[in-house]
This record gives structure tokens, C-alpha cells and sequence, in this order.
């Protein structure tokens, strides 16, 4: 199955640049257009009644901006905050606007360049993220790197039903 | 309502400096080229056209005949070229004339502006007339009535008639019909893309006074004139950008109310429905023009057969037969079968859904000014600080403080008066409606009465995009759900007509817009059964009346099935809601069963910045908005009661709050557990209160409000965040839901 991206612009189609990190022990990419900034983890501000893969909001220059946790969002074990953690500001093009978020990064390792074709698609079950946020799998040397669709990860649509369910769980907590 | 003569003149004024910004530097341009033939771009062209056309017909319109008259040269001499020409070349003569002109023209508007007339200024014209008169152009100073000039009274004596007469036959003859539908298609008007874009604009404007106009002909009759200017002018700008259609059908209307004006009298109830469509449809040629399209008049021959039909009969006196209207209205469903509500659905089609307050926006040159100024002196008290900072030894702190205090102050000055440079009056919002209740009156055969009240009370102009929508749900909710039949309001011995009533009033920091008709009201026994049915209400759990109105705002209750159920209301109600509450405002809703239902709105009059008092819960920091909070208390255990299974309350002064740790609320640790290791705040929104314990109150502090909406969506009980001086983000708190979650928790 694989995933199209309709809204790459055709530059990025042809040079393939991603931004490889680290999360729990496992390599990812961004697509290198779809970053707007690298930056150093810094204290943020916890935001109540909000799905629990949202860590709290950050303030970059003045701007307030969500940061997820791809940990909880993606259900892998947790890792600790290192000196080395940080938060990628990814920005993506949506109906109502540009929306940016930051998400936490264990390390951030190097820019590839991908070959195209050498991208596969994301096997239907057995890989360790559900399918949906994955556009694709390469493989270089003797490493797999998921490759993300940043989309996917910052699609927000589900949040309000999570909003919702908290509503739903408030009632009856009493 | 008569508009007073100083006001036209302003207007008409304001409206000519803005033209004249534009050009002003276009003109220095022309005469910068000397001897050399002068070359105008088709925009600069444009531009140049509208701005003679305003001061020719303007004054006329007003009665400064010397001012139409150099103007009247300026049309002549503009018409050598043509809008649809890249460009326009005037020889160094009619460039001269063209710089003199406007330079007299410029002269005149200011004596007019601060004197109200005319100067006489003989010499100046008489070299103009002569230059004109050199080039081939007809020079002629209208004898005027009172010699003194100034506004005229607009009365339909014969003279009047006769000018505006003139001023239809200078116009080019509009576009003969056989080659009219070619034109729009052939040569598309090759004007630069914000010539469209002012066109459509000024456009907009014109349509939108002229339906109400329309609307208030009836009860004011002198409204004909506005009429026959809006149209003239629409004529003028149409056929400026080539748009031979829109300028054709605009010319045929103009016709048509000439003709009514020459027999002094006004347009009967049929030609001011056949006046309303021709609006609707000029704004379908606009809204397609902005998209980039063709403005083609949808059917445009059936147009120009039925309102030569209108000109050939006689439109005042016998009006032709209803029938003619109805059956030439294909496209608009003009129904004669009974009404019914799915109609009135269709009704609210030719309302435009939002309140379109445009891109643009005027700004009075006066704040603008007065920006420039603060501007200005933000940078010399940046300097004096930036200074203070780098020679850091020497300086003493109260020199510091001051320059500080200097910045501070500029900014918020600067900031006070960004903010009303955002506010707009309520009358864009209200514009829609008038309309709105007519076309609804007409389906469903209910006669109402709509009184608006406060539409120039002022705010931001979000606030008035967003609330258009709403408003338009409440009010065809109204005249929907509301308002009984003729027969049933007979029958309950109440006026057979309807009234709807939208007041609009600023109440300290807040607008309130409240809606109420004097319909059937609320029926609480049905609003519980839905509840029931819906689960949102448990069985046999005793409802305030407030929680119970409430319902109708759950989104389970905007089903069409609920809205007949439920006596009425509800189409939509829930989205009105979402609407309001993205201002960070609220709706309350107030019912007499039988009698009247009262929706209001209240909506904070700025949105941006908020006074807020900053709290701490543990190691968290909230913003409370100042206006939320009644008091703050430090009481004493004493004053703490429990209740079995209800959480606690508190008597503060023998009233009984309900009591709660906003830790709790927000799942916060660290915080402190007893009443008296902390502080209380008491919230109130309207009734409802709470009182929240925190650990401590931090201070007062106006803050920026940033939404969180686009990236979060909508979290209860957070209505935004703010960057403080810290550098770190704190949450500003969303009084009402923080209630509506400890109500929650207390059920």
C-alpha cells in the first residue's frame, strides 16, 4: 500500500532530503521541507484536558506552539530528557492555515539525501508505528529509517473526539 | 431619516481624498513629463476616470457646479483614451489641463470641506475654461438655483429632474445589445488585478446601500435620489472597466427611476422586488468577477426584456401584473404555493451567509497620522533606553525608570489606538438583516416588524465578521420558530404582527447584541423530553431553569426533527455558540413561555489584549481575565461546608458557592489541600459562580492573547495563552467553562 503525498512539491519529490532523529532507539525522517527550525528543548507549559501525546505549549519567539510527544502518540516506550533532547518545528499547510507544532526529538542525527526509488512502502502490519503516520521505508548501509508524514503526525481532526471522550469521562468520574 | 447636508459633504469628501492618495502621485508623474507626451497605464487611467466621475457627479449630486464643471472637462478629456487600451497617451496640452484640473478641483473640495460651499476663485477658473475651450472641450458652469451653492434639498422640482437628465445624456450610450454579449467575452477588461479588486469593492458598497435604500424607500421617499446616485455611479464604474453588461442593466434601472423621479413619484412594492433582484444579480456578475471570472449578468437578455417591460409600462401607477414578477424569476424560486419552513430555508440562499466587512478598511487620516506620531516617538524612547543600556555606569535608576516608563507608556497609546483603528460599527453586522426579514416575512406570510437599535455601536472588526452568521441563525430562528402564524396570534389576541428586536449596546468592556421576539417562547417540558431522549439530561435530576434553556445549545438538539418537536428554536444553535465562544464570548439564553424568547450575546470589545490577574495552582501559572473575578477571599475553615457526594461549598456573606480546588479541575499536584493554606477566588459568568482555591494570587497584568484554536482546538475551560515577560507561556482561563467543568463535577 502505498501512501501518496499529494501536496510534496515536485523539488522534494526528486531530491528526497529527510531529516533523520532518534525516538526510543529507532531512526525517523521528516521530509526536510516540512522543518522549520531545530530547537533546544526548553521548559514548556502543560495544557489541561488535552490528549496526553500533547506535552504542553512552548514559546518560540513570541509565538505560542503545541509540542507532541511521538512517544505517547505513537506508543513507544518512554525515554528521558537528555541534553541531548530536543524539539523539531515541523509546519504544514492545512485548510485554516499554516499550523506549526514542535515534537520531541530523542537526537537529531544527519540530513539524507533519499533516492526516490529506493523508498518503500510501509509493510501493512509488523511495523513498530501504526501505518498511518509512515509515508514510507528506506533502508541505508544497515539502517531502517521510517520515513513520516508529517500530516499525519500534526492532524489535530481526532483531537476534538479526544475532547470529547475527556467530557464524556468527567461525567462519570462522579 | 434624512441624512444631514454636512454629512453627505464629508462623505463625499472622504471618499475623495482616498481617490486622490492614489493618484496624487500618478499626477506629479504626468507633469514631471514636461514637453514629452504624457503615458498612462491603464490602471493610472482607471483611477483618473473614477476620480473625475466622482467629482462630476458628486457635485452635481450636491449642488457645486463649478466643481462639475471642471470635472465635466476631465470626463471630455479622459475620453480620448479607453479603459480597455495598456495605455493612454495625452498630448503635453491635455496633460497640463489634466494636472490644472485636479489641482482646481483639489482647491475647491477644501474650501468645501471647511466652509461647506464653493469658492469663487474667477480667476482661476476662467484661465481653466480657457485652456479647455483651446482644446476642443465645452465649458459650462451650471446656473444654480441658490447662489450660495451648498447641499440641495432633494426635490423633485423640475430643474433637478432636467440636470440629472444632462448628466444621463453625456454619459457614452451604453453598449447597443447586439455586440453586448460579445464584448464581455471577446476583450476581457485588460484593467490591472486591483482595479477588479476596487472595483468590486466600491461595488459591494454601492449594492449594499442600494438594497437599503430599497428597503426604506417606502418610509422615505426622498431615498430615491441615493437610489439614482448609487446606480449612476455603478453605471459610471462599470463602464470604466468595460464591463458593458453590469453598465447596460445598471443604466436601464437608472431609467427606470428617473422616470419614476420625473413624475414624482416613487416605485411601487413590485418594482422595488424587481429592484432588489436586479441588486442580487449585479451581485452575482461582483462575487464572480472576484473569483476571476467573467461579471456577465446571469441571463442577461431576460434581464434587459423585463426591465425595458418595467420602462415601457408605467411602473409607479399600474404596476404589472404580480404574475410577471414571479414567473421572470426562474432562477430565484418565487413560489406561489403556501409557505412553508423548508422555503424559508431557501429564502436565507440570497442573503449573502456572512457579513462581508471587506479587505479593506477606511481609516480616518487623522489616526493615521496619529500612528505616525507614536511611531515616531517609539523609536526616539527605544534610543534614549537602547543609550541608557550601553553606557550602563553612570546611569541612575531613576533615569532608567523614566525612559522605561516613557516606552511603556507609548506603547500601550500604541496599542490603544491600533485597537481603534480595528473598530467598525455594528451596522455592517445589522446591514443583512433588514433584507433577511423581509424575504423571510414574504415566504412564511408572517408580517414583522425588525427594530434595530445601536447599530453604530462600535467593535472590532472580527467581531463583526463573526457575528453576522450568528445573527442571521437567531433571527431567521426567530421569524422560523418564534414568531406564530397571523391566525394563531389572532387567536392569542397579540399584534398580528411579529416583532424582532436586535439591540446592540456596549456594557463596560463587552458589546451585548441582544435578540429577542415576542413569539411563543420556550417550551421546557419539550427542551426535557429531547434532553431525555438525547441523554443528556438523567432521569429524575432536577434542572435549574438556566441548565434547561441551556439544552437547546447541545449540539444533539440542532436536528430538524428537534426543532419542530421542541417548539422551535434550534437550527444550528449549537454552531452559534461555537461561533460566539470563539470571540471568547458568550450567549444567554431568557424565555416566557408563550411570549418572548431573548438571546444574548456578550462578547468582549477587543480581542487581543485582556486584563487579567495572574494565579498560581502548584508549580502552574493561570491568567484570569479581571472582569470574571468578583472577589478574592482568604476565609476560614468555618466557612467550608461538605456536602454528601457534592463537593463543598462556601458562605461568603450568606450566599452559598460552590467550592472547588482548581487543581482538581486541571489534574494539578503540589498544590495546597485546605482553604486556609491558600487564597479563594469567586468567578462569576452572569449567575453561575464558583470559587476556585489557589495557592497564591501573583498580581495584575494585561496580557496578549493568543489563541490556541488552530493548533489545539477547543479545550474547556482554556480560551488562549499568553508569552509573559518570563519568556514562559501561561494559559489564560475560560471563566465559563471552568464552570461548566466544576458544574460537571459536581452533578
Amino acid at each position: 500500500m502505498a501512501i501518496v503525498e499529494t501536496n510534496v512539491p515536485a523539488s522534494q519529490k526528486r531530491t528526497g532530503k529527510h531529516l533523520v532523529f532518534r525516538l526510543a532507539g529507532e531512526e525517523y525522517g521528516f521530509p526536510i521541507l516540512k522543518i522549520q527550525e531545530i530547537v533546544q528543548w526548553l521548559e514548556l507549559t502543560r495544557v489541561p484536558r488535552v490528549p496526553d501525546f500533547i506535552l504542553g505549549v512552548m514559546n518560540l519567539r513570541g509565538k505560542v506552539v503545541p509540542v507532541i510527544d511521538l512517544h505517547v502518540r505513537f506508543g513507544l516506550p518512554p525515554a528521558p530528557v537528555t541534553p541531548r533532547t530536543c524539539v523539531i518545528v515541523l509546519q504544514v499547510q492545512r485548510e485554516t492555515g499554516l499550523l506549526v507544532s514542535g515534537v520531541v526529538a530523542d537526537d537529531v542525527m544527519e540530513v539524507v539525501d533519499v533516492p526516490v526509488e529506493q523508498i518503500e512502502s510501509p509493510p501493512e502490519f509488523g511495523a513498530r508505528v501504526s501505518t498511518e503516520f509512515i509515508a514510507g521505508i528506506v533502508q541505508i548501509e544497515n539502517r531502517v529509517i521510517l520515513l513520516l508524514n508529517a500530516e499525519k503526525v500534526l492532524d489535530s481532526r481526532d483531537w476534538t473526539f479526544v475532547e470529547k471522550v475527556l467530557e464524556e469521562k468527567d461525567q462519570a468520574h462522579e | 431619516m434624512k441624512v444631514p447636508a454636512s454629512e453627505l459633504i464629508r462623505a463625499f469628501v472622504s471618499e475623495y481624498r482616498q481617490l486622490v492618495g492614489e493618484t496624487r502621485a500618478m499626477l506629479d508623474g504626468v507633469m514631471q513629463s514636461g514637453d514629452a507626451p504624457c503615458r498612462l497605464d491603464a490602471g493610472a487611467f482607471s483611477l483618473l476616470g473614477r476620480l473625475a466621475h466622482t467629482l462630476r457627479d458628486n457635485g452635481l449630486f450636491l449642488g457645486f457646479p463649478r466643481l462639475a464643471a471642471i470635472a465635466r472637462v476631465l470626463v471630455d478629456l479622459l475620453r480620448v483614451g479607453d479603459a480597455a487600451k495598456t495605455e493612454t497617451v495625452l498630448t503635453p496640452a491635455q496633460a497640463q489641463l489634466l494636472v490644472k484640473g485636479c489641482n482646481l478641483a483639489d482647491q475647491i473640495v477644501e474650501s468645501v470641506e471647511t466652509q461647506q460651499r464653493e469658492p469663487s476663485m474667477e480667476m482661476e477658473l476662467a484661465g481653466f475654461s480657457q485652456a479647455a475651450r483651446a482644446l476642443g472641450f465645452s465649458w459650462e458652469v451650471e446656473p444654480f438655483s441658490r447662489a450660495s451653492g451648498g447641499y440641495r434639498e432633494a426635490s423633485p422640482d423640475m430643474s433637478d429632474a432636467e440636470k440629472v437628465e444632462r448628466l444621463l445624456a453625456e454619459e457614452p450610450a451604453p453598449a447597443s445589445p447586439e455586440p453586448a454579449s460579445s464584448v464581455e467575452g471577446a476583450s476581457p477588461p485588460s484593467a490591472a488585478a486591483d482595479m477588479t479588486s476596487i472595483f468590486a469593492q466600491d461595488a459591494e458598497e454601492i449594492l449594499d446601500q442600494a438594497e437599503q435604500d430599497l428597503l426604506h424607500l417606502e418610509a422615505e421617499p426622498a431615498r430615491l435620489n441615493n437610489l439614482l446616485r448609487q446606480f449612476h455611479t455603478l453605471k459610471g464604474n462599470s463602464g470604466l472597466m468595460g464591463y458593458s453588461q453590469m453598465q447596460t442593466i445598471s443604466h436601464r434601472l437608472e431609467d427606470v427611476l428617473h422616470h419614476a423621479r420625473d413624475r414624482q413619484t416613487s416605485l411601487g412594492p413590485d418594482s422595488v422586488r424587481l429592484f432588489l433582484k436586479a441588486v442580487d444579480v449585479l451581485r452575482r456578475c461582483v462575487v464572480s468577477l472576484r473569483k476571476g471570472g467573467d461579471p456577465a449578468v446571469p441571463d442577461y437578455e431576460g434581464w434587459l426584456q423585463r426591465v425595458d417591460a418595467w420602462v415601457g409600462s408605467s411602473p409607479v401607477e399600474t404596476p404589472p401584473h404580480p404574475a410577471v414578477v414571479e414567473e421572470t424569476m426562474p432562477a430565484q424560486s418565487v413560489s406561489a404555493e403556501p409557505p412553508s419552513a423548508a422555503d424559508t430555508n431557501k429564502a436565507a440562499v440570497l442573503v449573502k451567509p456572512a457579513a462581508q466587512v471587506g479587505d479593506g478598511i477606511r481609516i480616518n487620516v487623522e489616526r493615521l497620522d496619529q500612528l505616525n506620531d507614536l511611531a515616531s516617538e517609539l523609536i526616539a524612547a527605544t534610543a534614549v533606553v537602547m543609550h541608557l543600556s550601553e553606557c550602563r555606569r553612570g546611569v541612575d535608576s531613576e533615569q532608567y525608570e523614566r525612559a522605561c516608563h516613557q516606552l511603556d507608556l507609548i506603547t500601550s497609546w500604541l496599542q490603544k489606538l491600533s485597537m481603534s483603528m480595528r473598530m467598525v460599527p455594528m451596522e455592517l453586522a445589522f446591514r443583512r438583516l433588514h433584507r433577511l426579514v423581509r424575504d423571510l416575512s414574504e415566504k412564511t406570510g408572517k408580517p414583522i416588524e425588525l427594530q434595530l437599535v445601536g447599530a453604530e455601536t462600535e467593535a472590532d472588526r472580527r467581531v463583526i465578521e463573526l457575528i453576522g452568521d450568528p445573527l442571521i441563525h437567531l433571527v431567521r430562528n426567530a421569524v422560523d420558530h418564534g414568531i406564530e402564524s397571523p391566525e394563531e396570534r389572532r387567536r392569542l389576541a397579540k399584534p398580528e404582527t411579529g416583532t424582532i428586536r436586535i439591540e446592540a449596546f456596549q456594557r463596560s468592556s463587552e458589546v451585548w447584541i441582544v435578540i429577542s421576539d415576542d413569539g411563543r417562547g420556550l417550551r421546557r417540558s419539550k427542551i426535557i423530553e429531547q434532553g431525555r431522549a438525547r441523554g443528556l439530561v438523567k432521569a429524575n435530576s432536577p434542572l435549574r431553569d438556566e441548565q434547561i434553556l441551556d439544552l437547546i445549545f447541545e449540539p444533539g438538539f440542532s436536528t430538524a426533527e428537534a426543532v419542530t418537536e421542541v417548539s422551535g428554536r434550534g437550527v444550528g444553535l449549537d454552531v452559534v455558540r461555537k461561533n460566539v465562544e470563539r470571540l471568547r464570548g458568550r450567549v444567554e439564553v431568557q424565555s416566557v413561555e408563550g411570549f418572548s424568547t431573548t438571546m444574548t450575546l456578550r462578547i468582549p470589545l477587543t480581542l487581543s489584549v485582556i486584563n487579567s490577574m495572574m494565579v498560581r495552582v502548584g508549580t502552574e501559572q493561570f491568567a484570569l481575565p479581571v472582569e470574571t473575578i468578583r472577589e478574592l477571599l482568604r476565609p476560614s475553615p468555618a466557612d467550608v461546608h461538605r456536602m454528601a457526594n457534592r463537593g463543598s461549598v462556601i458562605s461568603v456573606r450568606g450566599e452559598t458557592i460552590p467550592l472547588f480546588r482548581l487543581a482538581d479541575l486541571f489534574t494539578i499536584g503540589g498544590a495546597v489541600e485546605r482553604v486556609d493554606e491558600g487564597i479563594i477566588v469567586v468567578i462569576e459568568d452572569g449567575e453561575r459562580r464558583a470559587a476556585l482555591l489557589v495557592d497564591e494570587t501573583i498580581g495584575q497584568q494585561r496580557v496578549v492573547v493568543k489563541s490556541l484554536r488552530e493548533s489545539l482546538g477547543r479545550i474547556t475551560g482554556v480560551s488562549g495563552a499568553s508569552v509573559l515577560a518570563d519568556g514562559r507561556v501561561r494559559l489564560i482561563l475560560d471563566v465559563p467553562g471552568v464552570i461548566r467543568i466544576a458544574q460537571e463535577r459536581a452533578r
